[in-house]
């Protein structure tokens, strides 16, 4: 064995497999001093992990143990995903929000109505626009002609050209 | 002996008991619904992810919580395994993520000074209870040891965890955490240097 075999064979064999070293490798140690100097660190090291191994467990622990993973996956369905897991939320909480929006809109929105547009016959906006523009709203409907409309809603607003559109009829 | 091909061309025995079953055959008949078959597999590997956890962490009752968690992580994700591979290097693979991403989040909350959160609760495991030999007094050697292993960085101190403190072969390991076999030569060869200076400094040993 030369060197480079002897760090090979370190390197290939854990630490604990160092305790009982192959012939060529005994011999090869006697013969030459720094490896034998780096298989005794080596060994060494391996000596001071084996003191920290995790301790030997009473047999009635594991029985708890187990127990204690059967508990756990007791209210799961093996292969179950995140993606499960989103759609049990998702169907209650989207009903939840439908309803919601039902209720809120037949019992709030007259009430925002109300506070914008101050007059309780109105129920929509819409109905805000109809009523108070009706004349111009029925006229245009019938004319077709946004000009007027304009004039109507907006009776000192002038064009763009800044002549006076009620002069351009 | 009546046999059925299962979906994933696994042979089952009818009449075969499931401490027969090879762990991917288990996988099977868990998938179909046989949680009896989930403790089976559990109880062929709940000592070494034990092990393996105490080993990355450091105290009873975290490895614990962590190893009890793999188990769940898994069950959930059974559909995910592709029988491809062999059930023990997917096992291991999760269980050493797992760890890792304990130790790395308990860093940054040590850092941030949150240090409080990982220490053992007045309700902790007493190791007594569950050690199968009394416990003696922890030597200090033994403490440098452990710290000296916690120092290391996630990479090395897995492969010292499999290798030389748990065993593995070093094929093994390569083939749980999915590199090359030079990659874990290489990565103990590092990790054993390291180890040796830090452990230098703190035993003027070695």
């Amino acid at each position: 064995m030369e060197c480079k075999d002897f760090k090979d064979f370190i390197g290939e064999t854990n630490l604990s497999g160092l305790t009982d070293p192959p012939d060529e490798l005994k011999q090869h140690l006697r013969k030459c001093g720094s490896c034998s100097k780096e298989y005794q660190e080596a060994r060494g090291l391996g000596d001071l992990l084996a003191s920290v191994k995790t301790p030997d467990i009473k047999d009635e622990y594991w029985n708890g143990y187990l127990g204690g993973v059967m508990s756990k996956i007791k209210n799961t369905k093996p292969g179950s995903t995140l993606a499960d897991f989103y759609k049990t939320l998702l169907i209650p909480a989207a009903a939840a929000l439908l309803l919601f929006g039902v209720y809120f809109s037949d019992t709030y929105m007259p009430l925002v109505d109300e506070m914008i547009y101050g007059d309780e016959s109105y129920t929509s906006s819409l109905d805000f626009i109809m009523n108070e523009h009706s004349e111009a709203m029925s006229k245009y409907l019938l004319n077709t002609d946004a000009i007027f409309l304009t004039e109507t809603l907006f009776p000192d607003t002038e064009s763009d050209s800044g002549t006076d559109i009620r002069n351009n009829q | 002996m009546k046999t059925r091909k299962a979906t994933k061309g696994i042979e089952i025995g009818s009449s075969m008991r499931l401490s027969d079953m090879s762990d991917e055959a288990l996988v099977e008949k868990t998938l179909e619904g046989s949680d009896a078959a989930f403790g089976e597999l559990t109880k062929r590997y709940m000592q070494k992810s034990y092990s393996i956890a105490f080993q990355m962490v450091g105290d009873f009752e975290t490895a614990q919580d962590l190893s009890q968690d793999v188990f769940l992580k898994i069950y959930k994700s059974l559909h995910k395994f592709n029988f491809k591979s062999k059930f023990f290097s997917w096992f291991y693979k999760i269980l050493m993520n797992h760890c890792i991403n304990y130790t790395r989040r308990r860093k940054a909350l040590k850092f941030l000074a949150f240090s409080e959160i990982f220490q053992s609760s007045n309700n902790a495991l007493d190791k007594n209870d569950i050690l199968k030999y009394s416990d003696e007094e922890t030597t200090e050697k033994q403490r440098m040891v452990r710290m000296a292993v916690d120092q290391l960085s996630p990479n090395h101190k897995q492969v010292i965890v499999m290798c030389d403190l748990e065993g593995f072969p070093q094929e093994e390991v390569a083939d749980i955490l999915g590199m090359a076999i030079g990659t874990v030569r290489s990565r103990l060869h590092y990790a054993r240097g390291n180890l040796k200076k830090i452990l230098k400094k703190y035993l003027n040993e070695i």
